[in-house]
């Protein structure tokens, strides 16, 4: 009787191990997020490497050459002044999307400090700092990078100043509201008593535990930031001519929406690209850091 | 228990009041005192809501008291400051009622069990490992376990994980909050025949808050019966059953359910509910229950006196063990 009980466990447990189903669904999760990092690193590395990969100068203007559609010479066409569309994409890569990229880190960094020691501290030191975001929070995000390109001038570096300035009380109020519902949990008051310190605490309980969401909203972020930024450009705000960015290139590109599309839809559509990557990027993170699924 | 046995945990008049709002006051231990004895398992019963994790809480210093002393050999530990409690934790653990709030989903099961190791021992990864499976085996799982995150692990295996963290550094006090009121019947009688081994081998004393009567009786040495955050009676649990005589103790006894029971039998219900621990009369707080209430019980609070050996008891009703 009992050799018919093991058999059939491990006939159990064998089963368990190779369920068809079960390597599928692991392993295909993990292949979409591989998939997803690599071809997240590649726009990284292509943002880097923009002026070097560029074939021409993106600054060149050339009045023979003005709004010639798509070709082998020009691959994504040539604009008002005569220049190179693809080149002025490519570098604009490293201005759009390195420094949006650059500002989540920064800001999600501030955030995400600021909202776990305020919200697992508490008290008085949590009042503080949540009043401090409350009169971030009070000024809407465009208007302030107004404001700010007014007293400050107009400018990339302007503008991200503005930007981060708003953007960091939103990852300091998630941060906050999730490590103060933590801190509520039997497993800190658990981990007191296997000796751990309040710093250790932090960092080995309440920081694992609260960071999957902000690395999704921070990878989902980077898509936003970048439209932010373009908006601003396109406002006429943050980069000026003759730098090439996407959002200022797609405002440029206006009036000529109708002889010369290409204008509008190649920057139109790097942008498109790089959000989506992004955004899936940041779904699909979510699914591999939930521990749950990964048996 | 004999009294030349050293006390290890001594409760003086203990109280713990919460404030809700300006004038009121939730008394949720009322001047408790108590002693427990080195070796011992000592089980505090009583219904939800009478004090009994908070006791709990209080003697582990997770909440602090607001009143009376707590000796833990014979040291004040009622007003501690973090560090000193950091120290003193090595040698008082708790385990919590349900086990599946008392992992962090994101670590595993190894990391858990090497924390105290490393935190208070100081060793090094890999030796707290080795401890760490031997902790495994005392309760009685393999050591595959240690690479597995929580939620891949039942209620029972879980809590047995619980206890090798709480016996790790071989503390003297284990406060046992309801540690089986959240599993399953048949793993429950496991978690306790652990418990008894445990207690066999290391002769560990053990704070055991519970309300299952009969678990009590038969894992227990002495049983402290609170209502509404006093002791009503101290006796000795093998003479729970015949022995026990405070009405409340009578009335909890007669709630518990048995397989041999009569199902024509009248179930008695306890009539009443338990009066708001926020705004407490003078008297007995079991008065508007009992079924041998007097004017006595109305005016005056019982003190908790001597009615036989071994037998404690707060009642105006009962003196020597017997109805006036």
């Amino acid at each position: 009787m009992e050799q018919i009980i093991e058999k059939y466990k491990a006939s159990r447990a064998e089963k368990r191990l190779t369920s068809p189903l079960q390597i599928k669904t692991v392993t295909g999760k993990r292949l979409r997020f591989g998939i997803l990092l690599s071809l997240a690193v590649l726009l990284v590395i292509i943002a880097a490497l923009g002026n070097i990969l560029a074939p021409m100068d993106p600054l060149l203007t050339n009045y023979d050459m003005t709004l010639k559609p798509p070709s082998r010479e020009y691959l994504c066409g040539t604009d008002v002044l005569g220049r190179d569309v693809f080149s002025r994409i490519l570098c604009g890569a490293s201005n759009s999307f390195s420094l949006s990229f650059l500002m989540v880190t920064i800001v999600a960094g501030i955030g995400i400090v600021l909202g776990t020691t305020s919200g697992y501290i508490g008290g008085r030191f949590d009042t503080v700092i949540m009043r401090i975001t409350d009169i971030f929070l009070a000024f809407p995000s465009m208007v302030f990078a107004i404001a700010v390109a007014g007293i400050l001038g107009p400018g990339l570096v302007n503008t991200i100043i503005a930007l981060s300035l708003i953007q960091w009380t939103k990852y300091a109020r998630m941060t906050r509201s999730l490590a103060s519902s933590i801190r509520e949990k039997n497993y800190i008051e658990q981990a007191r008593f296997g000796g751990a310190t309040e710093v250790q605490i932090m960092f080995k309980y309440v920081l694992p535990n609260l960071i999957t969401p902000l690395v999704i909203m921070a990878t989902l972020d980077i898509g936003m930031m970048m439209m932010s930024l373009a908006g601003l450009s396109f406002l006429g705000l943050a980069s000026q001519p003759p730098t090439p960015e996407w959002g200022y290139m797609i405002n440029e590109s206006r009036q000529y929406m109708q002889t010369a599309p290409w204008m509008m839809i190649y920057p139109g559509m790097a942008l498109l690209l790089v959000v989506i990557v992004f955004n899936l990027l940041g779904d699909s993170l979510r699914d591999i850091l939930d521990p749950k699924d990964n048996d | 228990m004999d009294k030349q046995v050293k006390t290890i945990l001594k409760l003086e008049s203990v109280s713990k009041q919460y404030r809700l709002e300006k004038n009121q006051n939730l008394i949720a231990v009322n001047e408790v005192s108590l002693n427990l004895y080195q070796g011992e398992r000592l089980a505090i019963v009583g219904e939800s809501g009478c004090g009994k994790s908070t006791l709990g809480k209080l003697v582990t210093c997770i909440e602090k008291v607001s009143d009376g002393k707590i000796y833990f050999k014979g040291k004040d530990i009622s007003k501690l400051q973090r560090g000193q409690l950091r120290e003193l934790r090595q040698e008082l653990q708790i385990i919590f009622q349900d086990p599946f709030n008392v992992f962090s989903p994101r670590m595993k099961i190894g990391a858990f069990l090497n924390e105290p190791f490393i935190n208070y021992k100081k060793m090094n990864k890999n030796t707290a490992r080795e401890e760490s499976k031997r902790m495994l085996e005392a309760v009685e799982l393999d050591q595959s376990y240690l690479d597995k995150f929580p939620h891949q692990l039942s209620g029972g295996e879980l809590q047995r994980v619980v206890i090798a963290r709480a016996m790790a550094l071989n503390p003297s006090l284990i406060v046992c909050d309801e540690v089986t009121s959240a599993l399953d019947v048949s793993i429950q009688k496991q978690i306790i025949e652990l418990l008894t081994k445990i207690h066999q081998e290391t002769g560990m004393t053990n704070l055991f808050i519970s309300h299952d009567l009969a678990l009590v009786q038969s894992f227990c040495d002495r049983v402290v019966v609170m209502y509404l955050g006093n002791i009503v009676e101290v006796m000795k649990s093998d003479e729970l059953g015949h022995t026990a005589h405070h009405p409340y103790t009578q009335e909890l006894l007669n709630s518990v359910f048995s397989v041999h029971g009569d199902r024509k039998k009248e179930i008695n219900v306890l009539f009443g509910e338990p009066p708001s621990p926020m705004n407490r009369s003078g008297g007995c707080p079991f008065v508007k229950r009992c079924v041998m209430a007097c004017e006595k019980c109305l005016l005056k609070m019982p003190e908790l006196k001597k009615c036989k050996d071994n037998h404690l008891i707060a009642c105006h009703r009962l003196e020597k063990c017997e109805i006036k």
